[in-house]
C-alpha cells in the first residue's frame, strides 16, 4: 500500500497468459454423465425372482436391503428416503428462502433427491432409487440377466447400454460424486446452502462403510486392498467432480448468467468464514499455508490429500505411473482472490480436468483388470504416513494448512488406512491419534434437537493438539526402524 | 506476491479517492483544515476555506506546550488562567491529565509494538508501527496534504501515544500562542474564546464543538476514511486486527472519560452567560430546555457514521469495477459470514433480505441511520422532514446492490453508494446550518421510542452490533433525560451484550501492554453468544422498569 517501498512494489501482479493452446490429454474414463435412455422406476428391479427376495443382506435381495421396511429403527439405504426428506419443515423453509414452490416439485431439488422417470405415485417409496446409480435401465433391463451380458466390458455396458459399472470403483465413485459434489446439471451452491441444505462434504471412503448405510452389496476386493483403492480413486473422483463444477459455474460467471453467484463460496472453504472471531487467536499461528492471508482456500476438502493419493498411486494400482497434475496448483492461485476471473478459471479449470481425467482413465482401465494379486500389507501404513506428513510443515513444528476442511481431508485419509488395516486389533499405536484426530476435528455438542454444523470453538488449542495427533501418527506409521 | 497484490488493490482504492473522484468530502473529518478538499455547498461553509500549507511542527514540543495549562486547574500556567481569566469556566483545565491517565485513545500506539501488534508484523511481513496504512489512525499524521501513495513514516507523530491533542483539536503549530493570548486590557476576556469557528479554523484548530464535525472525526477512524488512508482491511483482520466496535456517537461521548464539559454543563458559566444568538453560531449548541444535546449528537453521529461507511463502500467498489474484482471482504457486516453455524438457525428462521447466503452490509451502521432518519421525517424546523424523505429508498437500493453478487455488484454499488452519501450531506448540512433547535425534549423522547421499538419490535434484531449500537444509544439518551432504569434490569442486558464499548473500570495507569487483548474479547464473547429473543427479553424489561 502506500509507502512501503516505492512504487515498484505496487505494480498489479498480472497472472501470466494462459497456455491454453498447448495439447491436451484426451484420455477419459467412462461413467460420467447421464445416459440418454429412459429410466425404470425400482419397481422394474424389485419382483421377488429378482432383487427383491425378502432376505435383507443376502443375493438377489438387493432392493429389499436397500428399502426401508414397516420395521422402525431397522436399517435400510438412506437413498430411498432422499425424496421424502423432501417434505419435512427443514426442507419447506429452504424452498421459501429460495423462493421457490414445494421442495418435492422443484426441479433444483429433485435431481439429486429423486430419480428421473418415475410416476408420480411411485416418487415416494422410489428415492434414489436403482436407477439413480446404475442408470437407466431402458436398454439394459431385458439384457443384464443374459450370459452374453457378462460378456461386455464394463465401458460398453454404460456407453451402449446407459449401465454404470458400479463394480469398477472410477464409475462408482463419479456416479456418486455426480451429486455428493455436483455436476454441470445439478449443485448446492451457498445460497441453497444459506437457506438451510447442508454443506457437501463427499469423502468416499467415508460413506462407504458409514454404519446407517445398509448396503446391498459384497466388494469383490478384500481389505486393506479395496479401501486403500477406493480412497484413492474417491480422491481422484471427487477433485475431478469439484474442478468441473468449478469450470461450469466459471463458465457461467463468464457470461454473466444472473443465475450464477460468483465468487461462488459453496467450493471454498466453509469454517474459514463460518468460525468465532475476534478470540485474539489466528490461524496463521499454527501454519503457514501459502493461501494469501483472509481469503478463504478453493476446495481445501477435495485438494488437500489429493496430492497424497496421486503420488501414492501407483501403490494402490501396481503399474500406473502418478498422475501429471501441473494445471491444479495454477488453478489454486487463480482462485487467490476476493474474485477470481471467471474467464481465466473456465479455461483453467478445463485443462485439470482433462489432467484429473486422464488420471482416472488409467485407474479406470486398472480396476478393470481383475487384480492378479495382493497389495503388500506395507501399503495402508505408507499412505498413512504420507497423509500425516501432508498434514504438516516439513519440519513438523505446524501445520501444513491450519483449515478444518484441510485437516478432516487428511484425517479422513488416515482413518481409512486405519480401518483398512484392521484397526486396534491391527494396528494398536495408531488407535490414540486417530481417535484424538476424530475427536478434535468433530463439531462441539449441543442439547437434543440442536446442533453446530461448523467446529465452533475449533482454535490454537484445538489446532495444537491436532497437530500433536498428527505427530504422534506421523511417528507410529514410520517404516519400523528406519531413521526419523 | 499475494500481498502486494491486496496492496495495490488498496493503493487503487486510495488514490481513487485522493485524486478526488470522490467528491462530498466538503465537511470532511480531517480535524487538520490544512487537508481540506475544496468545500462544496454542504453546510458548515467555512470549513473549506481552511490554508492548505502543512504546519504541523514539532508534534512532541506542541504536546508538552498544551501540558503546561491543561494539566489540572491548581496546577502549572493553569492556575493564572483559572485565576485571571476563569478559564475553568471556558474548559476543565484538566485536560492532558486525563488524556493520559485514563482515556484509552492515549494507547494508540502501543497496540502497534506490544504482542498483538507484532504478531500482526509478523503475518502481514511489515512492521505495523511504521506503516502508514496503521499510522493513520495510531498516530498523528503531519502531512496530510501529501499524497497519500508517498506518505511515509516520517509523515506521522507517533510520540505521545500517537493519538494525542492534536489529531482531534488540529496541528496546532498556528493556533496554539494565539489561543492563549492575553487581552491587551485588563479585565477582559482571553480574545480566543470568542472567536468565530472559521477564524480558528483557519488558524488550523477544529471545531469540535459542532456535532457535524466531531461526528465525521470519530467515523474517520471509527470506521474509515480511504481519503485519509485510514482502511482497516480484510487482510489486517485476518492477521488479528481487532473487530471494530459499533460506533454510536452519544455513547462514545459518554464512556468516555471526560476532558471537557458540555456548554449545557452548569459549570462552564460561560456558556451560560452567552447571548443567544452566539449559542449556535460559535458553539452550536442550544440550552437544555429547548433542545437534548446528546440526541443531536446520536442522530449526527449516526447519519456521519453511515455517510462514512457508504464512502468507504463508494471508494472500493470505484477500484472493484476497474479491477473487476468484488470489494474487500471488510466493507461487509463481519458476522454475516462470521458465526458458528448452529442448528436451528436464527438466520434461516428470521429470513434474509437478498438471496440467502449473500454477504450483507453492517446493519450496526444501518440500522441507527434509519431510525434516524425515519425521526427526522417528523421534524419540520430547518426543512430537515424534506430532506431526510428517500431514505429507505437509497439506503435499499444500496444494500439491494450488495447482494446483488456475492460481496457486491461494484458498478451498482458505485452508484446506490453515492446516493446514499449524498442524502447523508444534505443530512448533515441541515445539522450544521439550522441555527434552531431539532431535538426538543419531546423530539427526543420520540427517537428513544423509536430506538426502542427497533430493539424489540417483531422484526427479530439478528445482529449483535446493531443490538448493541441501539442499547448503548437508548441508555445513554435515557440518562440524559433523567429516566432511570432498575439495577436489576440493566444487569439482566449487560448479560446479553456488554453495556458499553470499553470494558471498565479502564486505568492507563500502569498499563504496560497494548489495551486491546483486555477490550475486544467480552464484546466478540456476546456477539458469539448473541440469541436475539434473548437481547429483545433483556431490552423489554428495561423500557417496562421505567
Amino acid at each position: 500500500m502506500i509507502g512501503m517501498g516505492g512504487p515498484g512494489l505496487f505494480k498489479r501482479v498480472e497472472i501470466p497468459p494462459l497456455p491454453d493452446n498447448t495439447p491436451l490429454p484426451t484420455a477419459k474414463p467412462y461413467g460420467i454423465g447421464n445416459p440418454p435412455y429412459a429410466a425404470v422406476s425400482s419397481a422394474g428391479c424389485s419382483a421377488a425372482a429378482c432383487h427383491g427376495g425378502g432376505h435383507p443382506g443376502k443375493l438377489r435381495s438387493e432392493y429389499s436391503t436397500w428399502a426401508p421396511t414397516a420395521f422402525t429403527g431397522e436399517q435400510y439405504d438412506p437413498h430411498a428416503i432422499a425424496y421424502r426428506v423432501l417434505f419435512n419443515d427443514d426442507s419447506v423453509r429452504i424452498a421459501k428462502l429460495m423462493g421457490m414452490g414445494v421442495p418435492h416439485k422443484e426441479g433444483l431439488c429433485l435431481k439429486c433427491h429423486g430419480t428421473e422417470h418415475v410416476k408420480p405415485e411411485e416418487a415416494m417409496s422410489e428415492g434414489v432409487g436403482c436407477a439413480g446409480c446404475h442408470g437407466p435401465a431402458e436398454k439394459w433391463l431385458d439384457v443384464h440377466m443374459l450370459p452374453e451380458w457378462q460378456a461386455l466390458s464394463n465401458e460398453s455396458k454404460f456407453k451402449d447400454y446407459g449401465f454404470v459399472p458400479t463394480k469398477n470403483l472410477v464409475a462408482r465413485t463419479m456416479k456418486c460424486a455426480s451429486c455428493h459434489v455436483g455436476d454441470g446439471n445439478r449443485e448446492v451452491n451457498h445460497d441453497l446452502i444459506a437457506a438451510g441444505h447442508p454443506r457437501l462434504s463427499f469423502e468416499y471412503t467415508r460413506f462407504n462403510f458409514d454404519p446407517k448405510y445398509r448396503k446391498h452389496w459384497e466388494e469383490p476386493t478384500p481389505q486393506p486392498d479395496f479401501e486403500v483403492r477406493a480412497w484413492t480413486v474417491g480422491q481422484a473422483a471427487t477433485l475431478r467432480a469439484a474442478t468441473d463444477l468449478l469450470r461450469v459455474r466459471a463458465e457461467r460467471a463468464a457470461a454473466d448468467d444472473a443465475k450464477t453467484p460468483w465468487p461462488e463460496f459453496s467450493g471454498l472453504s466453509c469454517y474459514a468464514c463460518h468460525q468465532t472471531v475476534g478470540t485474539g487467536e489466528v490461524g496463521r499461528d499454527s501454519g503457514t499455508p501459502k493461501r494469501p492471508l483472509g481469503i478463504p482456500g478453493w476446495e481445501l476438502w477435495s485438494n488437500t490429500a489429493a496430492g497424497v493419493a496421486a503420488n501414492l498411486c501407483p501403490d494402490a494400482f501396481p503399474g500406473i505411473t502418478p498422475p501429471e497434475l501441473r494445471e491444479l496448483p495454477e488453478l489454486r492461485k487463480l482462485m487467490q482472490k476476493h474474485r477470481p476471473d471467471p474467464k481465466a478459471v473456465a479455461i483453467r479449470a478445463r485443462r485439470a480436468v482433462a489432467e484429473l481425467d486422464t488420471w482416472l482413465a488409467a485407474i479406470q482401465a486398472a480396476e478393470d483388470k481383475t487384480p492378479t494379486h495382493r497389495l503388500p500389507s506395507d501399503v495402508p501404513r505408507k499412505f498413512a504416513h504420507a497423509l500425516a506428513a501432508n498434514a504438516l510443515s516439513p519440519d513438523r513444528t505446524k501445520l501444513a494448512d491450519y483449515d478444518w476442511d484441510a485437516l478432516a481431508a487428511n484425517f479422513l485419509g488416515t482413518a481409512a488406512m486405519y480401518h483398512a488395516s484392521g484397526g486396534k486389533a491391527a494396528v494398536p499405536t495408531w488407535t490414540d491419534p486417530i481417535r484424538g484426530l476424530m475427536a478434535d476435528l468433530e463439531f462441539p455438542k449441543r442439547k437434543p434437537g440442536e446442533r453446530f454444523d461448523s467446529p465452533a470453538g475449533f482454535g490454537k488449542t484445538k489446532r495444537d493438539q491436532v497437530r500433536d495427533r498428527f505427530r504422534e501418527l506421523f511417528d507410529v506409521t514410520a517404516v519400523p526402524g528406519a531413521k526419523p | 506476491m499475494r500481498r502486494v497484490a491486496d496492496r495495490s488493490r488498496m493503493l487503487v482504492a486510495l488514490s481513487l479517492a485522493a485524486g478526488g473522484l470522490v467528491l462530498g468530502l466538503a465537511t470532511g473529518s480531517r480535524a487538520t483544515p490544512g487537508g481540506q478538499e475544496k468545500a462544496a455547498s454542504s453546510g458548515c461553509g467555512y470549513l473549506g476555506k481552511g490554508p492548505t500549507k502543512d504546519t504541523a511542527g514539532d508534534i512532541n514540543a506542541g504536546i508538552q506546550a498544551c501540558e503546561l495549562c491543561h494539566i489540572g486547574s491548581t496546577k502549572g500556567q493553569a492556575a493564572k488562567f483559572l485565576k485571571v481569566y476563569q478559564s475553568d469556566e471556558f474548559v476543565l483545565l484538566n485536560e492532558s491529565e486525563t488524556w493520559v491517565q485514563s482515556d484509552i485513545h492515549s494507547q494508540a500506539m502501543k497496540c502497534l509494538t506490544q504482542p498483538l501488534g507484532k504478531q500482526m508484523s509478523a503475518i502481514l511481513k511489515y512492521n505495523v508501527a511504521e506503516a502508514p496504512q496503521c499510522l493513520a489512525c495510531h498516530s498523528v499524521d503531519k502531512s496530510p496534504t501529501k499524497p497519500l501513495a508517498e506518505k511515509k513514516y516520517k509523515d506521522f507523530a507517533t510520540a505521545d501515544g500517537g493519538v494525542n491533542c492534536t489529531i482531534c483539536h488540529g496541528l496546532y503549530e498556528r493556533w496554539q500562542s494565539d489561543h492563549y493570548k492575553t487581552p491587551d486590557q485588563e479585565g477582559q476576556p482571553l480574545p480566543w474564546r470568542s472567536k468565530a469557528p472559521d477564524y480558528k479554523w483557519d488558524r488550523g484548530m477544529a471545531d469540535l464543538r459542532n456535532p457535524v464535525i466531531k461526528a465525521k472525526l470519530c467515523a474517520s477512524c471509527h470506521i474509515g476514511n480511504a481519503s485519509e488512508g485510514k482502511v482497516v482491511t480484510h487482510e489486517m483482520y485476518a492477521a488479528g486486527h481487532p473487530p471494530l466496535p459499533p460506533f454510536e456517537l452519544a455513547s462514545y461521548m459518554e464512556g468516555e472519560p471526560k476532558h471537557w464539559a458540555y456548554p449545557t454543563d452548569p459549570r462552564l458559566k460561560f456558556f451560560a452567560a452567552m447571548p443567544a444568538e452566539e449559542r449556535w453560531s460559535k458553539f452550536h449548541f442550544h440550552p437544555e430546555k429547548d433542545e437534548s444535546y446528546l440526541t443531536r449528537h446520536y442522530a449526527v453521529g449516526a447519519i456521519a457514521a453511515l455517510r462514512a461507511e457508504a464512502e468507504l463502500l463508494l471508494v472500493d467498489a470505484e477500484a472493484a469495477a476497474k479491477t473487476g474484482e468484488t470489494l474487500d471482504f471488510a466493507r461487509f457486516d463481519c458476522y454475516a459470514c462470521h458465526h458458528d453455524l448452529k442448528y436451528p438457525s436464527e438466520r434461516q428462521k428470521r429470513g434474509y433480505e437478498g438471496p440467502p447466503g449473500r454477504p450483507t452490509l453492517r446493519t450496526a451502521t444501518g440500522i441507527p441511520a434509519s431510525i434516524v432518519a425515519r425521526h427526522a421525517e417528523g421534524i419540520e424546523a430547518g426543512g430537515l422532514k424534506a430532506k431526510a424523505a428517500g431514505f429507505e429508498e437509497k439506503w435499499t437500493a444500496l444494500r439491494k446492490a450488495a447482494t446483488a453478487r456475492p460481496f457486491g455488484h461494484p458498478t451498482q454499488m458505485k452508484e446506490t453508494a453515492k446516493g446514499v452519501v449524498d442524502w447523508c450531506d444534505a443530512f448533515l448540512a441541515v445539522q450544521c446550518d439550522t441555527p434552531a433547535p431539532l431535538y426538543s425534549t419531546e423530539q427526543a423522547k420520540r427517537l428513544r421510542d423509536m430506538i426502542s421499538g427497533a430493539a424489540t419490535g417483531p422484526a427479530a434484531l439478528a445482529d449483535a452490533e446493531a443490538a448493541m449500537s441501539l442499547a448503548w444509544g437508548y441508555t445513554t439518551l435515557s440518562r440524559e433525560a433523567k429516566v432511570a432504569f432498575p439495577e436489576a434490569k440493566l444487569k439482566a442486558l449487560g448479560g446479553v451484550i456488554p453495556l458499553n464499548v470499553r470494558v471498565e473500570p479502564y486505568s492507563v495507569k500502569g498499563v504496560d501492554s497494548s489495551p486491546s487483548p483486555a477490550q475486544f474479547p467480552p464484546r466478540m464473547k456476546a456477539i458469539n453468544a448473541f440469541e436475539s429473543a434473548l437481547f429483545r427479553d433483556a431490552f423489554t424489561g428495561l423500557t417496562n422498569g421505567k
